[in-house]
């Protein structure tokens, strides 16, 4: 998957303003940022690139940066 | 001579806890966002004087009318519970005086939470084929709410209480194979901490704090309150449930195709969907029972069941796949098959 399609997709899911968000977006302060949140991080990322990501490693990010690294190794440029 | 599930029945405590109150105090939360993320439009609470036991009576007493089953027909009993009356005595001791249940049965609690309706028909069917028994009244009872931080958003909304109560006996066939099987199993204890009531067992009977503390999304709990980490269950049933169906299909030798209704433990909508997209489940099969009750623990499966059978969904014959997952970890998986008609109103 393109990198830029996956941030499309990591945008709409966490509700984010794809015109704004960056790597240094800060994940806390964004809107409804909280359990049912990460479910649905976990979610997009197990659909969309069949990775099963470790729980607690989504909850210790603090950015959208750091969320991205999880799963670069799977993205295209 | 084999085991078949004859009635399902349930019970819910009358208080309702709505959306409308969950989202109280809330800035981002609205009743309609947590029937969007959750499916759960209300759930049922016990009030502090209604315990597993009270609903269970309850639930076993709906049971004998529908399946026409006279309390002294049951000569087992198994209740399925974390919240039990006490420790000791046995809450299905409790049961059996209250109901009527002749002395010469037999009762047991068994303490599982979203995988006991599964391993509770494993047990039931294992009695009634080795002659041990002939009547069992199988029981799940759960008041979760009693362990829930009021100010914990995150529990609150998804929790409900109920008692759902099964019968299970032996039965003469001419028809090959079984009617409750075959089974799959699992354990991982590795995630106990992910769903836990902390204090009031016997590794710490007393909390050493008294103020509840905020987590870092705001909801509050004490050591003494019900703690659930959503996002490591959601990953643990990723990796679980769909190996879990496959592994009974396997076992069962057949496919999908040949399943006619799906019943998941009914955790919350979210993960059900995803769970259903992911293993490959067409919606129609899929059977999602949560906005009423939310997740009453070990009672979904069989509240599902019976809410199936009184629509229609479920006819007489109907091969049923069930998976129940979560506290412990624990994982069941069984397939049944539905006679319908036999005491089902």
């Amino acid at each position: 998957m393109k990198r830029s399609e996956f941030l499309l997709g990591l945008a709409e899911t966490i509700e984010a303003d794809i015109s704004t968000m960056s790597e240094s977006t800060v994940l806390r302060e964004l809107p409804r940022w909280d359990s049912m949140r990460l479910l649905e991080v976990i979610a997009f990322v197990d659909e969309q690139l069949g990775i099963d990501l470790n729980a607690n490693q989504v909850v210790n990010c603090e950015t959208v940066g750091q969320l991205l690294d999880l799963v670069k190794d799977s993205l295209t440029a | 001579m084999r085991a078949t599930i004859v009635a399902t029945e349930y019970y819910l405590p009358s208080h309702i806890l709505s959306n409308e109150t969950v989202a109280i105090g809330s800035e981002d939360w609205t009743p309609e966002k947590i029937f969007d993320k959750t499916g759960v439009q209300q759930r049922h609470i016990a009030l502090a004087e209604e315990c597993s036991s009270d609903l269970a009576v309850l639930a076993c007493e709906k049971l004998f009318a529908t399946a026409s089953c006279p309390p002294e027909d049951v000569d087992f009993i198994l209740l399925c519970t974390q919240s039990p009356d006490y420790f000791l005595p046995t809450t299905a001791c409790l049961l059996q005086h209250r109901l009527g249940i002749p002395s010469t049965a037999g009762a047991l609690d068994f303490n599982l939470g979203c995988s006991g309706y599964v391993y509770g028909l494993g047990l039931a069917k294992g009695l009634v084929e080795t002659g041990q028994a002939r009547r069992i009244l199988l029981v799940t009872a759960e008041t979760y709410s009693k362990f829930i931080n009021e100010k914990d958003r995150s529990v609150r909304a998804i929790f409900g209480d109920a008692a759902a109560a099964t019968l299970v006996t032996e039965v003469e066939s001419d028809s090959p194979g079984e009617f409750i099987g075959p089974f799959v199993y699992g354990t991982d204890g590795s995630g106990a901490e992910n769903l836990i009531v902390p204090v009031g067992g016997m590794r710490t009977r007393t909390a050493i704090e008294t103020e509840p503390v905020s987590d870092k999304f705001g909801n509050q709990r004490t050591s003494r309150n019900l703690f659930m980490n959503g996002a490591e269950i959601f990953t643990f049933t990723l990796r679980t449930v769909p190996r879990a169906v496959q592994t009974l299909l396997e076992k069962a030798r057949c496919s999908l195709d040949d399943v006619n209704v799906v019943v998941f433990h009914q955790a919350n909508k979210y993960m059900l969907d995803h769970l259903r997209k992911k293993i490959g489940i067409p919606e129609d099969k899929f059977v999602i029972a949560l906005s009423e009750f939310g997740n009453t623990v070990s009672a979904t499966i069989p509240i599902a069941l019976t809410e199936a059978a009184r629509s229609g969904r479920l006819k007489d014959g109907d091969k049923v796949l069930l998976v129940g997952f979560g506290v412990g970890y624990s994982w069941g998986a069984a397939m049944i098959q539905w006679r319908g008609g036999l005491g089902q109103s």
